[in-house]
């Protein structure tokens, strides 16, 4: 066992030294993303996570009073927002993990993908050097001349990030592809007038006949099982990245997913283009 | 920062991961799946609208249904509030019945006491051609399924 997790980790696959781009990148627009999600729970803390609210969740006992929620939700703004630039990145993704873990564990109704996605998330990139760049921080040690850290580091925690954005893609491919009203698209055209759906998506849904939902159950479903290894074949990955952004942004338009699509997009663009690519253009745009 | 760190971060992951695989293929219920919700991504929809309607009986005797938005307000879907997204399971109601008994009686004066709770559901079919609100359906349209009554006192 031992021997084969060392086969494992010493394969180049997971054992290189890359630029910190791709990564510090993604801190960026997630923590971003983890900003929004916050600032659209702040008007409703009483209901959400106080103890005057309802709650479900492992920890619902423990809920604050309603001051005490308020005061805890813009403290996770603004940690939130601190990982995002970049200041005092560690100790700001920390209180972001804690604060985000606690609220998930009071109430578990409403419950979305993205609120225990965003948990391993932010675990990943607290263990990470993704400070090293687009940060105050680093802006700070360049300026103070104390950037004594390299700018490259192990592929290690963007794998880690990769392979929980391609686990969540394939197991929900491989749900939909054993539920025979998904493969029969009748699934899919219940979802788009269900009350998840958008005006615009139950507008869709009136007009659309059953054969197209049946091939895009069929393509959804194929997609969301070979993402996981079309994204990381270089002939085949913008390809996947495209289509998975216009899958997203449909998505998005036509269903109440929350940030759940905009994470998506952001994974795709950030995490899979190209690497070499991705440096140089910010090596240019820089 | 070591590398062992994220190689037992890795092993985590095969884990969970295998967990999860075991647990769909196999049918198993199992402990460490972590990402709950994610298979249930619009895994499921039936043709189905549904809103969970809470009746309450005061001390004065008088009946009517308790307007739930005062309490939830956070929006959530078409026609569907938090309260609304709680399973339908004898524990799970009871628990809602009792948080508005508590809520209400807070916020009550002393002659308008919730005395019980009644938790019935609202059911209603969906239009492909489109959505329509509880008030907007015919009566005769409106299954109703009552769930449960709970003492308040």
């Amino acid at each position: 066992m031992i021997s084969l997790l060392n086969k494992i980790f010493n394969n180049p696959f997971l054992d290189k030294d890359v630029p910190l781009f791709s990564l510090c990148l993604f801190r960026v627009g997630f923590c971003l993303l983890l900003c929004a999600q916050s600032l659209t729970w702040l008007p409703y803390t009483k209901e959400l996570f106080s103890n005057q609210g309802f709650h479900q969740g492992a920890l619902s006992m423990y809920a604050l009073s309603p001051v005490l929620a308020k005061i805890l939700c813009i403290v996770l703004i603004a940690a939130a927002f601190l990982s995002a630039i970049g200041f005092k990145t560690r100790g700001a993704l920390l209180a972001t993990l804690i604060i985000w873990t606690y609220f998930f564990s009071i109430d578990f109704i409403n419950e979305k993908a993205f609120h225990s996605i965003a948990i391993l998330d932010l675990l990943i990139l607290v263990f990470s050097p993704c400070y090293v760049r687009f940060s105050v921080d680093d802006w700070l040690n360049a300026k103070n001349k104390q950037r004594d850290y390299p700018l490259s580091g192990s592929i290690m925690p963007l794998r880690l990030l990769q392979l929980q954005f391609c686990q969540v893609y394939f197991f929900s491919g491989l749900f939909k592809l054993m539920s025979k009203d998904w493969v029969s698209g009748h699934t899919l055209s219940q979802i788009l007038t269900s009350r998840w759906a958008t005006d615009f998506g139950v507008w869709i849904a009136s007009w659309t006949p059953d054969a197209v939902f049946y091939f895009a159950s069929v393509i959804i479903i194929l997609y969301e099982l070979f993402a996981s290894l079309g994204l990381f074949i270089p002939q085949t990955r913008n390809y996947f990245i495209i289509f998975g952004i216009i899958f997203h942004a449909l998505t998005l338009s036509a269903l109440y997913v929350g940030y759940l699509g905009l994470y998506c997009i952001l994974g795709l663009i950030v995490l899979f283009f190209d690497q070499k690519r991705l440096n140089d253009f910010i090596a240019r745009a820089a | 920062m070591n590398k062992n760190i994220y190689k037992v971060f890795f092993f985590i992951f095969l884990v969970l991961i295998f967990s999860d695989f075991l647990t769909y293929t196999l049918k198993m219920p199992w402990p460490l799946s972590f990402w709950r919700r994610q298979w249930f991504m619009f895994s499921y929809s039936n043709d189905k609208l549904s809103r969970l309607l809470v009746l309450g009986k005061f001390e004065n005797g008088k009946q009517e249904g308790i307007a739930m938005e005062r309490w939830f307000s956070y929006f959530v879907g078409f026609e569907t509030s938090r309260y609304n997204e709680i399973s339908r399971g004898q524990e799970s109601l009871g628990q809602l019945a009792t948080y508005v008994c508590r809520q209400y009686n807070q916020e009550a004066g002393p002659k308008e006491k919730l005395k019980s709770v009644s938790i019935v559901s609202a059911v209603w079919s969906n239009q492909k051609s489109g959505r329509q609100k509880l008030e907007e359906v015919p009566k005769k349209d409106v299954r109703l399924y009552p769930h449960l009554v709970k003492s308040c006192l």
